[in-house]
């Protein structure tokens, strides 16, 4: 029992910082965000922010000691929030509570559909030790050193130097967490940290809903969300501890925020979008990819959309698409001072180039497969072609183009540099579509949400 | 063709967990039909929002299969896994007893020692989960504490204190010059004279 109480502990003091700094800037620029789509984001920010502030305490030189870190930030982040809210919070509390249109029977039963799956992978999670290859050959076993040795080893001569895991260029901030949760816990349970990814998931789950629930029925918002944690390869990732799954949700709720920014216009939830990007960028490698995505598809759409001169444009949006940096920047300035090599995904062998075309079959293989992603990617075709036939101009149509511009980076990465082996070897194909999907999805969810919806009325 | 077959589950055991992947290919053949209907549906020049509908409908109901799979791989796993402790699932989720003969091997070693690992195939599943459960014991290639895992030892006919054995798609390895061999659950301690 006491285990549950410090687990809850040590997840709560993330995500309070995320509602902290969330409330900082739902201050100054109002931000429409439902309570689900709130407490969502700010799980997400507040595990990148808190990773990151551990990972500087460390190459400043300071243990991270969990009874000092957890006693400080949580009476800071209480204190900050009470202040914050001292004459709202009651009032907001009811609001919650406030629930005034009952779901019908077939929403309550959708929804204990989703529960029901939520609890199945919260317990295929937890219920075992971590057994998948890169999840203890590179992150847990980081994971453990951190938590050993009370923050990151930064001896060069130590052969757990960064926590060792063969990956050096990786970034951090799974390892951080996962020690983290090992520090409040004082042991190293490798079942019960994987409650990291099952949650990461739920809160995603709560923020599909409430961004669909905005555009498409109650109904609709519901079956899409139980189906989206449905997909095989997503449950599967949700119980094996990688990276993937966290990447392949922030991406998914920065393009969520960026379809916020186009229809409203409103500049805040570019700097969003832009900042839970640069998270991913502090995740994983592949997370710049999508960070120079977005930057770049963002000016594209920015230009196209505002009727000033486009230099007006760019120092009026700059920025907030650049705010992603203050995640991507602290761990590539620090591989560069260590001289650590920056990533090796963009290496590009040019004494011995070769274009490898042999991926692409691999490639159509990994999307067909139904044991993967269901139906998604027919799915989308359709939505697309559908959207065509019925000379549909909405804006989510133009957003479709984004998992076509990640999918052909991968294919770019693919063909042109050494990245080619691990899709033939079947290391990495999947788990790079699989960053798309939560993307493709939604896109897929409101596109044929239209259409059902039409069928309604 | 056994179309009910997916209903009496037969597990296989992947890592010493049950996989039951016997919905997998009862599934991806639905998957295949469910995607044909809207094609159809096009074909015959259906309403485009009926088309949308019923392929809701019909990846909602793949979706709950998946829901039942998981149902009964947690069921599965509950009846292997449930009460058991955290060294207990270690074990059971690491082939071959290999966290137990880790767990025995670090009994006898200082802290901090360097060691070097020795397992059936060079660079196989156990050399390289050995750093996880290893840790922070550094490993390293010239240890002079050698554990030795699944293999059997020999003596050699030239030299005491001389030992070889033989590892898959591997030529012969000597060991020399050894101080103490010592016998574990699963392999062997040798420790080399400094």
């Amino acid at each position: 029992m006491m285990i549950l109480v410090f687990l809850i502990w040590a997840l709560l003091l993330p995500l309070l910082l995320g509602v902290l700094v969330l409330s900082f800037i739902d201050r100054k620029s109002k931000i429409s965000f439902g309570f689900l789509q709130y407490t969502s984001y700010s799980f997400f920010l507040g595990t990148s922010l808190f990773t990151l502030i551990l990972f500087l305490l460390s190459v400043a030189n300071i243990s991270w000691d969990s009874l000092v870190i957890s006693l400080l930030l949580g009476v800071l982040v209480i204190g900050v929030l009470y202040k914050l809210h001292r004459n709202n919070l009651k009032q907001k509390i009811n609001r919650v509570l406030d629930i005034r249109v009952y779901p019908q029977a077939l929403q309550v039963i959708v929804l204990l559909l989703i529960l029901l799956k939520l609890f199945l992978l919260f317990y295929l999670a937890t219920n075992k030790p971590i057994i998948d290859w890169d999840a203890w050959s590179n992150w847990s076993l980081r994971a453990r050193v951190f938590y050993t040795e009370q923050g990151i080893n930064l001896d060069k001569h130590s052969p757990y130097y960064l926590g060792s895991g063969g990956h050096l260029d990786y970034p951090l901030q799974l390892p951080i967490l996962e020690a983290w949760i090992f520090l409040v816990l004082n042991s190293w349970r490798d079942d019960m940290v994987k409650i990291i990814f099952p949650l990461y998931l739920a809160f995603f789950s709560a923020y599909l809903y409430s961004f669909l629930s905005k555009r498409i029925s109650n109904l609709q918002s519901l079956i899409y969300t139980f189906i989206f944690i449905s997909l095989p390869l997503l449950s599967f990732h949700t119980t094996a501890a990688y990276i993937d799954l966290p990447l392949s949700l922030y991406v998914g709720i920065g393009t969520m925020l960026l379809l916020e920014f186009v229809e409203t216009r409103k500049k805040i939830y570019l700097f969003l979008s832009s900042v839970i990007l640069g998270c991913a960028a502090w995740l994983k490698n592949e997370g710049l990819i999508f960070y120079l995505i977005f930057s770049l598809f963002s000016l594209v759409l920015i230009y196209f959309f505002s009727k000033k001169k486009f230099l007006i444009q760019i120092r009026d949006y700059t920025l907030h698409i650049v705010s992603g940096l203050i995640f991507v920047l602290p761990w590539l300035i620090f591989k560069l001072i260590k001289g650590i090599e920056t990533s090796s995904l963009l290496k590009i062998n040019f004494a011995d180039f070769n274009i490898h075309p042999e991926i692409l079959s691999k490639l159509v293989n990994g999307i067909i497969s139904p044991s993967n992603f269901s139906l998604l990617w027919l799915a989308f075709i359709l939505s697309l072609l559908m959207s065509i036939a019925l000379r549909d101009k909405k804006m989510n149509f133009t957003l479709s183009l984004l998992p076509v511009l990640f999918l052909l980076a991968f294919v770019l990465i693919y063909l042109i540099t050494d990245n080619y082996r691990f899709v033939i070897d079947g290391t990495v194909l999947q788990r790079n579509l699989l960053t798309i999907a939560p993307t493709t999805f939604w896109l897929t969810a409101l596109l044929l949400g239209n259409y059902f919806e039409r069928v309604q009325k | 063709m056994d179309i009910f077959g997916f209903l009496v589950p037969s597990p296989k055991f992947v890592n010493g967990l049950p996989s039951l992947s016997f919905l997998d290919y009862t599934l991806d053949g639905l998957i295949y039909i469910i995607a044909l209907v809207p094609i159809i549906l096009w074909i015959f020049k259906f309403n485009k929002n009926k088309i949308a509908q019923v392929f809701i409908a019909g990846w909602f109901l793949v979706s709950f299969l998946y829901l039942i799979q998981s149902t009964a791989q947690a069921y599965a796993e509950y009846n292997l896994l449930g009460n058991k402790s955290i060294e207990e699932l270690r074990n059971i989720t690491t082939a071959n007893n290999f966290y137990a003969f880790i767990q025995e091997a670090k009994k006898q070693l200082e802290p901090d020692e360097e060691i070097k690992i020795i397992t059936p195939e060079a660079g196989d599943y156990f050399e390289r989960k050995a750093p996880y459960f290893l840790y922070p014991h550094p490993l390293t290639s010239n240890a002079k504490v050698i554990l030795i895992f699944n293999l059997n030892l020999e003596k050699t006919k030239n030299k005491q204190n001389e030992i070889k054995l033989k590892r898959n798609k591997d030529n012969e390895i000597i060991l020399g010059n050894i101080e103490s061999i010592d016998p574990l659950n699963g392999g062997y301690l040798v420790r080399i004279k400094k």
